[in-house]
């Protein structure tokens, strides 16, 4: 029998009897902690069970779950003994025969009391999905009703539709909520298993979790874990190397395979990194590439398949000797996501706002397929070409950027933004890969959402990423117009924006719902009555909502602008509209963070590439340091404890002044020297790998200890 | 296209211009009629459009077309809602007539599973309908 399995029915039988101990107390009068303890060990259980594929038994660990965690007061102690008898034989079974009784035996009580309707019973995935069905039609309703009553003369209406509407707002987020679990239960093995495997090949590694707490739909939850699994497997086995090889190699002794999980806009992103090898050998020699790529590459394809089965794509970046990095997209099947909607001919297509940087407009007689944009020359896409609906001399140019590729998407006309909840397409029409999903809008009409992703594979083309500095404003810019603080109009920029909601009643999976910090959109005047909007925005790692008085319309934010945002955050801009008052969140940030003088210690990032700058952020945050993003490393301020430098970059480091070259601390995640050659030339002391998260607390404790000093 | 399909308990008789078919019940959700077919640009010939169905944009296909048959000329105005393994598609008939019950299922109506003509049309379609 598999050594994971007999550990594990070992350890299991122990935590049964010390559960069921639990439960003999939780006879008599419930004490809390008895409970939550019980709890725990059956979740222990479930978690196991369910990475080594005893489905049967996870069932029956739920149900029992369930049965005490809803009914903290209530527990029929009788009941859930009986699942742990049910969980004993089965574990009995597995000890004897190594695998899982078949059907009809043991293990069948989870699916009994499910279809006897029994309290505590698992609610099935095809329930939940009528539920949310049900509520999705329910709020597409209310939407009619409400704009009905808003027109109408009857008074008598609103407030009893407007209370309608709250309901269903907590209905839809409840209903939401309840299809959402936790990834952490997805990689709750992954410890365990990258242990075994190191012990088996004599390696050392360390395992890092991060954004543990990240919700994902329960339909995409099996394939994501299992596919974590996989990865973990692989990066444990093939990626990192033996510690004699890594020495050998330059790197430290200890691998470290890191997970994280985080949404974005558009989509939950989760990857698995080593600082192993890498996929591409640098052995030199041709066989060993060979054993190595299929020993990584057996059994990829599969978790590609199960990824895409639930709509998600897997991506692989790797550079020899440095690791491998995978990273599965899903789509946020519950989620909505801010669009901006096009039009070619008479068809509607949505694009998500976070891949946006700029709206143009199509130069009569513009005979190039290529377009020079304030974001650099990049390739026309022209829509209505490849849909086959014709083309046009005149539309309008949308310049987006995905995963590090820009392009210009050409279309008939861009429209209103709208908040559209996209749903993959089903049957063969879902394999165009074009289109993400499509959407039924608040009026019930169809809209087709594009995947910019595949558009921007399909242009092929890796953009030079300029520094985005202060993006100048231009034509055909477009903002979210809102009013905080007093009767001034102000804008945010829909590049600014991950989405809007509700103060206090967001959709669950919504940007919204992430949010666990909400600030005034504004620092001066007058306290704000009661916010009822927060805007969501971007800060660091993760997200947080700014109150507003009222979201307003759409609207163009061209126009003349008066210098940069002032230190409260605005910039003015005379538009063709009048005059506005344009939000830079990071400003407001910068100053939110000063303002609250919470004696953090402030640490730079000057790193261009997002997914490092997050990744650097949040574990400085977790450090309990303020991180902060700079753009330009000679506009770095003097009051930095530290200035973490991504040395893979082209920078100018040669022009830092001293305090910003004694801050400063170089991160690399290219082991050859070059980096160290570049940092040695700038005067950088310390050098260490991007991911390698003991050098990065070790070195900041000693540059904030002395920025105190001083 | 026909063949074997599992147990079979209820079927859903429908019409279509070659004659009468039997889908399975068990799949089927609901009948509608849709009101508006919204056009999916690059998609499949027996793709009619997609239609809103709880919240969903649903993707309505011809089930003429599918089996490879000529288009019912009093065209395909009932659409038979289905589910199966998370997928919600509609298959267009000329009309639906009846519940049958196992038992009392005519031996010479051949049964349709909807879905595995889906992926047929998939294969081929990656294959070489598309621009």
């Amino acid at each position: 029998m598999d050594d994971l399995i007999r550990d594990f029915v070992e350890e299991s039988l122990e935590s049964l009897d010390s559960a069921e101990a639990e439960v003999l107390r939780l006879d008599g009068p419930v004490n809390d902690a008895a409970h939550a303890r019980a709890f725990r060990l059956l979740h222990t259980i479930k978690g196991t069970c369910g990475f080594l594929g005893l489905a049967r038994l996870e069932a029956l660990a739920h149900a029992g779950e369930d049965r005490i965690g809803q009914q903290p007061g209530a527990v029929d102690a009788v009941v859930l003994l009986k699942v742990f008898d049910e969980i004993r034989a089965t574990l009995a079974h597995i000890a004897v025969h190594g695998v899982e009784a078949p059907a009809a035996t043991p293990g069948d009580v989870a699916e009994d009391r499910a279809a006897a309707g029994l309290p505590g019973a698992l609610v099935s995935a095809d329930r939940l999905e009528q539920l949310l069905a049900d509520v999705a039609e329910l709020s597409m309703v209310r939407t009619q009703l409400v704009s009905a009553a808003r027109s109408s003369n009857a008074l008598a209406l609103r407030a009893p539709v407007q209370r309608m509407s709250h309901v269903v707002d907590l209905l839809e987020a409840r209903v939401a909520a309840a299809a959402m679990q936790r990834i952490e239960a997805a990689w709750r093995q992954v410890p365990r298993v990258v242990r075994e495997i190191a012990r088996a090949s004599g390696k050392d590694i360390r395992v890092e979790l991060t954004g543990g707490n990240t919700e994902i739909d329960r339909g995409a939850f099996g394939a994501v874990r299992d596919s974590i699994v996989h990865l973990v497997r692989n990066a444990a086995g093939h990626g990192v190397e033996p510690v004699s090889e890594r020495l050998a190699a330059g790197k430290p002794a200890q691998g470290v395979i890191s997970l994280a999980a985080r949404q974005q806009a558009d989509a939950l992103v989760v990857t698995v990194a080593d600082d192993g090898r890498g996929l591409a050998s640098s052995a030199g020699n041709a066989t060993a590439e060979v054993t190595l790529l299929s020993g990584r590459g057996v059994g990829l394809d599969a978790v590609r398949e199960a990824i895409a089965g639930v709509g998600g794509t897997l991506d692989v970046r790797t550079e020899a000797g440095c690791g491998v990095t995978f990273e599965i997209r899903l789509p946020l099947v519950a989620g909505v996501v801010p669009c901006l909607l096009l039009t070619c001919t008479t068809h509607r297509f949505a694009i998500a706002q976070s891949s946006i940087l700029e709206v143009a407009r199509y130069p009569a007689g513009h005979g190039s397929n290529r377009f020079r944009s304030r974001h650099g020359e990049v390739p026309l896409f022209d829509l209505r070409l490849h849909l086959g609906l014709g083309s046009g001399d005149s539309g309008q140019i949308l310049v987006c950027e995905e995963a590090g590729l820009r392009f210009g998407l050409v279309a008939d006309r861009v429209e209103d933004g709208a908040s559209l909840s996209v749903k993959p397409l089903a049957g063969s029409v879902g394999d165009i890969e074009i289109y993400a999903g499509a959407a039924v809008d608040a009026s019930g009409q169809i809209v087709l959402a594009l995947n910019t992703r595949h558009i921007a594979r399909l242009c092929g083309e890796v953009a030079v990423v300029a520094p985005r500095i202060a993006a100048p404003i231009g034509q055909g810019r477009r903002g979210l117009t809102f009013r905080a603080g007093d009767a001034r109009l102000r804008a945010i920029s829909i590049t600014d924006l991950l989405g809007v909601g509700v103060a206090g009643a967001a959709r669950a999976g919504s940007a919204a719902a992430q949010v666990t910090r909400v600030l005034p959109a504004v620092v001066t005047g007058a306290p704000m009555q009661a916010p009822r909007s927060i805007l969501v925005v971007r800060d660091g790692a993760g997200t947080v909502g700014l109150a507003v008085d009222e979201i307003g319309d759409f609207t163009l934010i061209d126009g003349d602008h008066a210098g940069p945002p002032g230190a409260d955050g605005y910039s003015r801009v005379t538009t063709a509209g009048g005059e506005l008052l344009l939000l830079a969140p990071d400003m407001l940030l910068v100053a939110e963070r000063r303002r609250r003088g919470n004696g953090l210690p402030r640490v730079g990032i000057a790193e261009d590439d997002a997914f490092c700058r997050d990744f650097l952020s949040g574990v400085i945050e977790g450090f309990g340091y303020a991180a902060e993003h700079i753009e330009m490393i000679a506009d770095a301020p003097a009051d930095l404890a530290a200035l973490v430098i991504d040395l893979d970059r082209d920078r100018d480091l040669e022009g830092m002044s001293a305090f910003q070259r004694a801050a400063a601390l170089g991160v690399s995640s290219r082991l050859d020297g070059e980096a160290a050659r570049r940092a040695r030339v700038a005067g950088i002391q310390d050098v260490i790998g991007k991911f390698d998260r003991a050098s990065l607390r070790h070195i900041l404790e000693q540059r904030a200890a002395r920025s105190v000093a001083a | 296209m026909s063949g074997h399909l599992g147990a079979i308990d209820h079927l859903l008789r429908v019409r279509l211009a070659e004659g009468r078919f039997g889908l399975l019940r068990a799949d089927v959700r609901t009948v509608i009629e849709p009101e508006t077919l919204t056009p999916v640009p690059l998609a499949a010939d027996s793709l009619l459009g997609l239609t809103p169905y709880r919240g969903r944009a649903v993707p309505v296909y011809s089930v003429a077309a599918l089996l490879g048959m000529a288009r019912p000329a009093r065209g395909e105005p009932m659409a038979v809602i289905c589910a199966s393994k998370g997928q919600i598609c509609g298959f267009a008939v000329e009309a639906v007539e009846e519940v049958l019950v196992g038992a009392e299922r005519p031996a010479n109506l051949e049964l349709i599973d909807a879905f595995s003509l889906l992926s047929a049309t998939t294969t081929s379609m990656v294959e070489g309908d598309r621009p």
